[in-house]
């Protein structure tokens, strides 16, 4: 049976987010639409973003089409695991501030919502959350959530290999965060995130919502060997078997996502360990190829295996008491960088 | 000036508290002696209550869960009990358990040795079969490692580090075990033994010059025929 799911962003304001989100669709072979009730073609550059879709509230409300919102409202089930509600759907995302609309909201056929256990990034850039929900209703194959009571335990270590685009980078990492990583290595050898210029960074940091995301960015590079018994490298690109048959977890697991992008790949084989790879199905992998939805949705996947907190179940505390710990230390360089919202005005 | 039995010097409180860990400190031989002595001036006649249960000696619980592939433990448990011997009462009072386990990623990126929870369980972190390829390590880490004894040699963002077997036992003995005994002194020995005392940074100077007299001992003591 051939399913047919246009996505459709309802009150996306940033430009850029809405190319990302045409990228997304396009990634899945979906359609792409706008429901524009926040001034999004008044900003809309044509030439550089092609022709914009736009997408009235009554044809969008169309029983022929019923709607999946993904927004985190009570209620919601969870993305992973769930389904689309007949042969065509309208996937509904919502804007960067506000999200989806109540009458949307109400007019929705299921609700789905993508867990999140970050400290103090709890959202994902919209184009990212598309992509997310597009791959577990679309290609995911009904993979449900496992539950675990100490997920954290679990969480493979995470290196952001080459990305070429410091706002891909940026949206990378907050992925990371919004998932609950806490630190997550860079090979930055394109130059785009330590060490670049004040714009840049700006624009990188403000991606990343380094203001209010805790995570620790470490410089890393994939040249040395960095001690972990198992390497996993994934990507839409990565010639392996299919991402949800590959154990992703594990203390002793570093998960390698590099940028796919036009220059070749790195080689991953001085990092160490056995190196194993997986692959994200996609519908049309060639098109429009961003890190940042590809590296959300290994991320999304590396979450879900590792597991969910049962319902209603208290985060556990920590270890009680006094502890000291004999270490060796590595350089503290790098780190997640507070922003001054003076200065991100002027972007 | 009189000295009550809690403030006798480390080493002899250390020494008795161990032979008998259960007996109440109002049991003691100079308690018991004084006790006597009082009994005899005010000419009070009675019969001596019988010491009570001094309990079995001190015994530190030594656990070893097996490394995993690729690591292993460098420090057997006899090398323990040989260390513990050689260094007295003092480092193992108070001393709960010394455990060898697989390392965690809490410390990550740092590569952990050894962890004291207080009060009194040190735990020693398995490590990697040497050589070891280390990432970024901290010029402050490359030179600890050297005065271990181990042959570092540095490329670019990245040290390989080589061990002899008895260099790497030394390292863990001395940087990870006794290391962790240090702070686990400076706990034990003011009485608030679960309560941060001093700041992190004393704290760790301190436990490092520990290391460094046991250190020195210890190489005396091998030098010695």
């Amino acid at each position: 049976m051939t399913r047919r799911v246009r996505l459709v962003g309802d009150g996306v304001e940033n430009p850029a987010n809405a190319r990302a989100l045409m990228d997304a669709a396009a990634m899945f072979g979906a359609a792409c639409a706008f429901r524009d009730t926040r001034g999004l073609l008044a900003a809309w550059d044509a030439e550089r973003g092609g022709e914009l879709d736009l997408i009235d509230t009554h044809n969008l409300i169309d029983r022929q089409w019923p709607i999946v919102a993904v927004e985190n409202t009570p209620g919601a089930s969870i993305v992973y695991g769930a389904t689309l509600p007949g042969t065509q759907s309208s996937i509904v995302v919502g804007g960067e501030r506000l999200g989806i609309r109540a009458d949307l909201l109400r007019a929705a056929a299921r609700t789905v919502s993508i867990p999140m256990s970050g400290r103090g990034v709890n959202t994902l850039n919209v184009a990212a959350a598309a992509a997310v929900a597009l791959y577990y209703l679309t290609a995911g194959r009904g993979l449900g959530p496992r539950l675990a009571r100490r997920p954290e335990e679990r969480r493979p270590a995470l290196l952001l290999s080459c990305p070429k685009d410091h706002v891909e980078a940026g949206s990378a990492i907050r992925s990371a965060a919004a998932f609950g990583w806490r630190t997550v290595g860079l090979d930055d050898s394109s130059r785009v995130w330590f060490g670049v210029s004040r714009g840049v960074t700006a624009e990188g940091r403000a991606a990343a919502r380094s203001h209010r995301n805790l995570i620790r960015v470490l410089p890393m590079t994939t040249g040395s060997n960095l001690a972990f018994r198992r390497i996993v490298v994934a990507g839409a690109r990565v010639d392996g078997p299919p991402i949800h048959s590959v154990n992703l977890t594990g203390r002793d697991t570093l998960l390698v996502i590099p940028d796919e992008g036009d220059a070749g790949m790195p080689s991953f084989s001085n990092l160490g360990g056995s190196v194993e790879r997986a692959r994200i199905d996609l519908s049309v992998p060639a098109l429009h190829y961003r890190y940042r939805l590809v590296a959300t949705i290994v991320i999304a996947e590396a979450a879900r295996q590792t597991g969910l907190r049962p319902a209603g179940q208290p985060r556990l505390p920590g270890r009680r008491g006094l502890t000291y710990e004999s270490t060796l230390s590595t350089v503290a360089r790098g780190g997640a960088e507070e922003v001054d919202p003076a200065v991100l005005k002027t972007f | 000036m009189t000295r009550s039995l809690g403030t006798d010097p480390p080493e002899l409180r250390a020494e008795r508290r161990l032979r008998a860990p259960r007996r109440r400190h109002g049991q003691e031989e100079v308690a018991r002696r004084r006790f006597r002595r009082l009994k005899k001036e005010l000419r009070l006649d009675g019969p001596e209550a019988p010491p009570s249960a001094a309990g079995p000696a001190h015994r530190v619980d030594i656990v070893v869960v097996p490394a995993r592939k690729g690591y292993f433990h460098p420090l057997k448990p006899a090398d323990i009990k040989r260390a513990f011997e050689f260094f007295g009462p003092l480092v193992v009072y108070g001393i709960r358990s010394v455990e060898m386990r697989p390392s965690v990623r809490r410390s990550f990126p740092n590569v952990p040795i050894a962890r004291l929870q207080v009060p009194g369980k040190v735990v020693l972190y398995e490590q990697l079969q040497p050589p070891w390829s280390l990432s970024d390590l901290s010029e402050e880490s490359i030179d600890r490692l050297r005065r271990a004894g181990a042959s570092v040699e540095e490329e670019l963002g990245a040290a390989r580090v080589d061990w002899t077997s008895q260099a790497l036992k030394d390292f863990v003995l001395f940087e990870g075990l006794m290391h962790e005994i240090g702070h686990h002194l400076i706990q034990q020995h003011t009485g608030k033994r679960s309560v941060r005392v001093m700041r992190t940074a004393d704290h760790e100077l301190r436990a490092a010059a520990f290391v460094e007299t046991c250190r020195r001992a210890w190489t005396n003591a091998k030098r010695q025929p």
